[in-house]
């Protein structure tokens, strides 16, 4: 167990697998004696047993039960009870599940993390973030797109490039501006750094076979953002998270890149955001 | 009919989104864009009418024949079936 300070947000967080987290998590680590803004346990168990109480609703298929004032609810593999505002969750993991309980331990604590942000008012993006010049860039697109294979062509175009994080990084508002801040969790690699940037732009990646910017309306900017982020649950949290996505597209370049894996797909959206300099 | 609970409807500029609440996906397709008169017959659709109750409504409000206002909704409320988000009894 341990404390650590993730884009700006307090966790205490008790792991079971070193696997993915021991190279990833001691650069956010905190002091001890911090006071933290939430606690995120993971444990395992041999016999997971559905708990009952007032029923509350139905999550794709699972029902959702008020238990001494958290939610719980129980699938085969998993059980998860959390407090309404997430600054509470355990999640109970099937010992069964074996060889696999690694990854699925690191996959669902991101989940939850990204439910947490929300309801703190950050925005997870599926994306991979770069450092450069003191600003943060970020290339978004689902899975498979070519995220991590588009921002290897820019370090090696621009050896000065750092990941902030390449696969769930988050956009913090503050000081009445947009940052992008790193999380341990970075998908298949370790690439992740505990850094926050001033978000310079956001850009839609799109596999073509050649490279343009193809600019957006603001309708296509807003839902490309919301395929791309964490899905609240509730409609108030839905509505907060979309507040923030019209204040970035109002203050902020959003655009789309159509590109392959040559190098010149880095120069393309160079231009684009640099201008001729 | 109506339109089933759970969606939030956002417009921006002369678009309006609607996207359902509930999924935890990262990734979401389910995001239905509308024209002004699919957001006016969306906002219908929040109690329940009958299709010549939404005829009159689109009648009252813009300036077209009931030929094509009937032919604009059954079409519109074919996507919203094919989306699976309407309510009939």
């Amino acid at each position: 167990m341990g404390k650590y300070q993730i884009a700006g947000i307090k966790l205490e967080f008790s792991y079971c697998f070193p696997d993915f987290f021991a190279d990833r998590i001691t650069k956010y680590q905190i002091n001890d004696d911090d006071v933290v803004d939430a606690r995120l346990k993971v444990s395992l168990s041999n016999d997971l047993k559905e708990i009952r109480g007032k029923f509350k609703r139905n999550v794709k298929g699972l029902n959702v039960y008020e238990v001494d004032g958290k939610n719980v609810v129980t699938s085969k593999n998993i059980q998860l009870i959390y407090t309404d505002d997430y600054s509470d969750v355990e999640i109970v993991l099937n010992k069964g599940l074996g060889e696999k309980l690694p990854e699925i331990e690191y996959s669902y604590t991101g989940m939850y993390f990204s439910a947490l942000a929300v309801k703190r008012g950050l925005i997870p993006l599926h994306a991979s973030a770069i450092e450069y010049n003191n600003q943060a860039i970020v290339f978004s697109a689902p899975s498979g797109t070519g995220k991590s294979t588009h921002v290897s062509l820019w370090k090696r175009l621009y050896p000065d490039v750092k990941i902030i994080n390449d696969d769930k990084p988050l956009i913090i508002r503050e000081n009445n501006q947009f940052y992008v801040a790193g999380s341990p969790w970075s998908g298949k690699t370790i690439l992740n750094d505990n850094v926050k940037a001033p978000l310079k732009t956001i850009v839609f990646l799109k596999q073509s076979p050649d490279n343009y910017v193809k600019e957006l309306e603001n309708y296509e900017k807003f839902i490309e953002l919301v395929r791309n982020t964490y899905h609240p649950d509730t409609e108030d949290d839905v509505r907060n998270l979309f507040d923030r996505f019209d204040l970035l597209i109002k203050e902020k370049m959003i655009t789309s890149l159509y590109c392959n894996m040559d190098i010149t797909a880095v120069k393309t959206i160079y231009e684009w955001i640099y201008g001729e300099e | 009919m109506k339109i089933k609970s759970g969606y939030v409807l956002r417009e921006i500029g002369n678009q309006c989104v609607v996207v359902p609440v509930g999924e935890t996906a990262i990734s979401f397709n389910g995001i239905i864009t509308l024209n002004k008169t699919g957001k006016f017959l969306w906002e219908q659709l929040q109690n329940d009418v009958t299709v010549d109750a939404l005829v009159n409504a689109m009648l009252n409000k813009y300036d077209v024949t009931k030929e094509v206002a009937t032919q604009d909704i059954l079409e519109f409320l074919e996507v919203l079936r094919k989306h699976q988000i309407l309510v009939e009894e």
